[in-house]
């Protein structure tokens, strides 16, 4: 693929487009399908987003239609399962009226491209989050957008377990708090090094555990970078390959700690805009005040797990998985995050928590 | 023999020559990852410079909590016994053995090896936090 070069547009072999054409054939019902463009989109070593523009002639999808077809890597076959999970939460959340690209056609037949994929419609807009913290053309919208935004993530946590289009997802956790700090140990575990930072803060984390007081559908991965904003408009939300049962206040701590501002530390609510417009808009979807004594636990929760990420990519790189300088500077943040947890934690002391007994 | 420029003066006119003088002329799109080269030439001259000063006043600390004897007796060398001794740390902090009243003792040493760390890594963020 290096070879190509440039911007990340990569061709695809005949064999991706001869397969994907059948399929959407097939599925759209068309007289007949040219693929215009099949490029190779940025970013996701898990997965492969390709901007695909396709003519479709007759059937339902007659016309040209700018879409997104997302795989597994060639490297992750075996959880090709977890394209259809994502596929499956992506339509109950455009169901649920989200704004999300919209879902089309999923595939799980590795005959036809070599690994399960889906289709969505491409929707227009900037996601990378150092140009929209600091776009100057967004100025005061950015107010307005967190808050649309806390509308959308309280629209998204009204869906609550069980629901029977997403029975793949793991079973709704009794504790969410321990359930994580169970599987942050886990990845722990399996990296080379010793963290006694990152143990303190999850020892912190599990004697100060607090009772959910609901379990809902949480995006798990809800930030600024993750997001489409297009004319000063959210265009749609991102990236749900983590979605999962959990405790609504951890997708929104996730969007307000440090680590995802960009630099615009001011700006608590995603580096983007206050945190009180962020709540403002969530509170008056949902009809729930938001705990906001709660939310420092989820945000030491929040820099953990980024910190937990940041070593899994510097060791990407050192084992010699990828070689890539910014995996390798990514594996050198870990202090970052681990001096926002010591000052959080030493922050917070003495505050009462209404933790679990 | 010493060799002169040592590794840190090395590294750090790579880096000024990569910013200074070549920066400007390569596109914009590909700057970003010239930034982070220089960065990361920026990151190895100041652990070169530091040498292993910090491994030592890290044992040092360790010392503090588990006995001079102990991390003596952990391994061979410095990194060998750092290596062994922050493996115990961390379990023992998994099991709680320092839950008790020497937790703000702990803290504050995690704290000194956070601060050395970012010394490194990344001066302007601990400046920016007002710790270094």
């Amino acid at each position: 693929m290096g070879m190509n070069g440039g911007n990340g547009k990569v061709p695809v072999g005949e064999a991706l487009s001869h397969g994907l054409g059948d399929f959407l054939s097939e599925v759209s019902r068309c007289d007949s399908l040219e693929i215009l463009a099949l490029e190779r989109l940025g970013g996701g070593a898990i997965q492969e987003n390709y901007a695909l523009d396709a003519q479709f002639t007759g059937g339902a999808m007659a016309g040209r239609h700018a879409l997104v077809l997302r795989a597994d890597a060639p490297s992750r076959v075996a959880a090709s399962r977890s394209r259809m999970d994502e596929f499956a939460v992506l339509k109950v959340a455009w169901e649920a009226g989200l704004k999300v690209p919209e879902p089309l056609w999923a595939c799980d037949d590795d005959a036809r491209i070599g690994r399960a994929f889906y289709v969505m419609r491409r929707l227009p807009g900037e996601a990378r989050g150092h140009r929209l913290v600091r776009d100057p053309s967004l100025g005061t919208v950015r107010e307005a957008l967190v808050e649309r935004l806390g509308e959308e993530l309280a629209r998204l946590h009204a869906i609550e377990p069980p629901h029977p289009e997403l029975e793949g997802l793991p079973q709704p956790p009794l504790s969410p708090a321990h359930a994580r700090i169970q599987e942050y140990r886990s990845y722990l575990d399996n990296l080379p090094d010793p963290q006694p930072v990152l143990e303190w803060g999850l020892r912190w984390l599990e004697r100060k555990a607090p009772n959910s007081d609901e379990v809902v559908l949480c995006h798990c991965d809800y930030r600024t970078g993750n997001y489409l904003v297009d004319e000063g408009e959210l265009s749609g939300i991102l990236d749900w390959e983590f979605a999962s049962w959990s405790d609504p206040l951890e997708d929104i701590a996730w969007f307000c700690a440090r680590c995802w501002r960009f630099g615009q530390w001011q700006h608590e609510a995603g580096g983007m805009g206050s945190r009180e417009a962020f709540y403002r808009g969530y509170e008056r979807v949902s009809g729930k005040t938001i705990n906001r004594q709660r939310i420092p636990y989820w945000e030491i929760m929040a820099t953990v797990r980024w910190a937990i990420i940041a070593l899994q990519q510097g060791h990407r790189h050192t084992s010699g998985d990828e070689a890539s300088l910014e995996l390798a500077l990514t594996g050198r943040m870990v202090p970052e995050m681990e001096l926002d947890i010591l000052t959080h934690i030493e922050a917070v002391k003495g505050q009462q928590f209404d933790h679990a007994q | 023999m010493r060799n002169n420029p040592d590794a840190t003066a090395l590294l750090y006119i790579a880096r000024d020559t990569l910013l200074d003088e070549l920066l400007e002329l390569i596109p914009e799109e590909r700057r970003y990852a010239m930034r982070m080269a220089a960065n990361a030439l920026a990151i190895a001259a100041r652990e070169a410079e530091i040498g292993e000063a910090d491994l030592i006043d890290e044992l040092r600390l360790l010392s503090e909590l588990y006995g001079n004897d102990v991390v003596q007796a952990a391994g061979a060398n410095l990194h060998e016994r750092i290596a062994k001794i922050n493996k115990r740390f961390a379990r023992d902090i998994r099991d709680g053995i320092f839950d008790g009243a020497c937790a703000q003792g702990v803290q504050s040493l995690l704290m000194d090896q956070v601060r050395a760390r970012l010394r490194i890594s990344n001066p302007k963020y601990l400046k920016e936090a007002g710790l270094d």
